[in-house]
């Protein structure tokens, strides 16, 4: 299944060059607005800002884009459950793929000076564990908001306000990074966010065969 | 009548709760004095909220700085809530800053932490000064009243109202999220209009605690709104729900909708209970309670406040119990009309 969604996303390699594309411009957006960023604040604000917009147009549309007789196709000849956990697989690695290339992108033109030296790896980490938190909520998002008429707006709309609790965790996370704070006293809200990442994943299991049902 | 005991115990404990809310005096306590720069032997006021000065036979004052006791010379009292006098002071103290007692047999004994700086003072904590002996008196007033807090004062009423819509709505939504539950296990109709009916009516409760919430933040923190985690979790509660209506009115067929909308409602209920539990305990917070701020339950909602916060709360949840069962009547009556028209 996750190879079949990957491949359903190779056919429309359009959509993933263009996500890339979005991402990298809202950088060289911010590049020209800004410049270099020494602010760790601002920095973290910046990139996280980026990162959920990239989310939101990456695996907000995932059920969007299925075309109905394709819908009939996946009903008929594969069960829910499997179908909402390569789902899941796939669009968490599409979002780290995705948070790969922002941050790259990112790095090279707005800089790293607010990072310290040390602190690259619990950044990566925190980066991992919030792309995987951002993708798993998205995903059952989406898959709601494609059963109303409104379409990849009612991803938003449900989305947004639904997101706040795992940006302010990852965000203090970053914020205490960047501020040198020990990872004794950091790593709750790592926890904290895992924690609710593993419900959305539960949840979304749980409740996605009610929504597959047409 | 005999089922709608219930709306009768409504009617009373609301009423009791607005009419005990506002009648209840305020403890007496001290305020704070613009002019708090002391010098040896200078006469300062001091200002009194529901004090009793005149009336009581024995007053006394003293100023508290570190295990030292000033007593005061009484120089004058002018009325109930003020009263002059005059300290002796010596030039070295264990600290600039210094707390004022108040005690008299009417009031019992009132505090008021860093009243007077002394910015003359020499600091100096190994030559302890001797100050005057007092007896103090530690009895706390017995009048039925409500605690005297700094900041908080006569808006303490606010508790009664505040509070409640939140212990309102939880309820409210809980019972949103029980029925979209059991429709997704049988789906029939009157669920769905239950879930939908609770929803607006939680919402409702949202909106009245997020604006008695305001005008408390307004009087106490001084702002409208304020960056909270107490704070941005009402207001994602109050969109999510918000969100929750537009989904459903974004969808024609109503099968559908029911379905749709009970899977987003269960599944925002569970992210929200993680958001207003458990995430403003780690996190610090402008609330009693969090963050190192004392809560209500620990030393200040006293007897009286008891007896009026418990009955006000239960109060309000069948007030919003009520609103809920006319709403779900009026909606099950506009169903009934809609699918018989077709």
């Amino acid at each position: 299944m996750i190879r079949h969604e990957a491949r359903m996303e190779m056919r429309q390699q359009h959509t993933l060059v263009g996500i890339a594309l979005f991402s990298i411009a809202t950088v060289y957006l911010a590049y020209q607005s800004f410049h270099t960023i020494e602010d760790g604040a601002t920095w973290n604000a910046l990139l996280w800002i980026i990162l959920l917009f990239t989310a939101f147009s990456a695996v907000g549309k995932s059920f969007h884009e299925q075309r109905r007789g394709l819908r009939l196709y996946l009903f008929w000849n594969v069960s829910p459950k499997v179908l909402i956990l390569a789902k899941l697989i796939y669009n968490t690695l599409l979002m780290l793929l995705l948070t790969a290339i922002t941050l790259f992108v990112y790095v090279v033109f707005i800089g790293s000076s607010p990072v310290p030296e040390n602190s690259w790896p619990m950044l990566l980490l925190g980066l991992t564990v919030g792309s995987i938190s951002f993708s798993a909520l998205l995903t059952l998002i989406s898959a709601i908001a494609s059963q109303s008429e409104s379409g990849t707006g009612m991803t938003a709309v449900l989305g947004l306000p639904i997101v706040i609790p795992q940006i302010i965790l990852i965000h203090r996370y970053h914020a205490n990074v960047l501020k040198e704070i020990p990872w004794g006293d950091n790593v709750e809200n790592l926890l904290m966010l895992l924690v609710l990442t593993a419900g959305i994943f539960g949840l979304s299991y749980l409740l996605f065969p009610y929504l597959w049902r047409d | 009548m005999r089922q709608s005991w219930w709306k009768v115990l409504c009617v009373l404990l609301l009423f009791y709760t607005l009419f005990a809310s506002y009648l209840i005096p305020l403890h007496s306590g001290l305020l704070p004095n613009e002019n708090n720069q002391l010098e040896s032997n200078e006469v300062v006021e001091i200002i009194g909220y529901n004090t009793h000065f005149t009336e009581a036979s024995q007053n006394q004052a003293f100023l508290g700085c570190g295990p030292t006791r000033f007593c005061a010379e009484i120089v004058s009292i002018d009325s109930d809530t003020r009263m002059n006098v005059r300290f002796d002071l010596p030039d070295t103290l264990h600290k600039k800053s210094l707390n004022l007692f108040v005690n008299n047999e009417k009031d019992g004994t009132m505090f008021l932490q860093g009243a007077f700086f002394k910015n003359s003072a020499v600091v100096d904590t190994s030559r302890i000064q001797r100050g005057c002996e007092v007896d103090v008196k530690t009895e706390k007033s017995s009048a039925f009243a409500f605690p005297f807090q700094p900041t908080i004062f006569e808006t303490i009423r606010n508790l009664m109202f505040h509070v409640p819509m939140w212990f309102t709505m939880f309820l409210i939504m809980l019972i949103s999220v029980i029925h979209s539950v059991r429709y997704l296990a049988n789906p029939i109709r009157e669920y769905d209009l239950r879930a939908e009916t609770s929803a607006r009516v939680g919402l409702l409760f949202a909106i009245l605690g997020l604006v008695t919430g305001s005008i408390w933040a307004r009087f106490t923190w001084g702002a409208w709104w304020v960056s909270d985690p107490q704070l941005n979790g009402a207001f994602v509660t109050f969109l999510i729900y918000v969100g929750y209506l537009v989904l459903r009115s974004g969808i024609a067929d109503d099968m559908k909708r029911a379905r749709v909308s009970a899977v987003f409602n269960i599944f925002a209920y569970v992210i929200l209970f993680i958001l207003l539990m458990i995430l403003p305990k780690f996190t610090e917070s402008l609330h009693p309670g969090k963050g190192g701020n004392p809560g209500f339950n620990t030393y200040d909602l006293n007897s009286s406040l008891r007896a009026v916060f418990y009955p006000a709360v239960l109060g309000w949840i069948l007030l919003g119990v009520w609103i809920y069962k006319i709403q779900l009547r009026r909606n099950r009556l506009r169903s009934k009309l809609y699918y018989n028209e077709k």
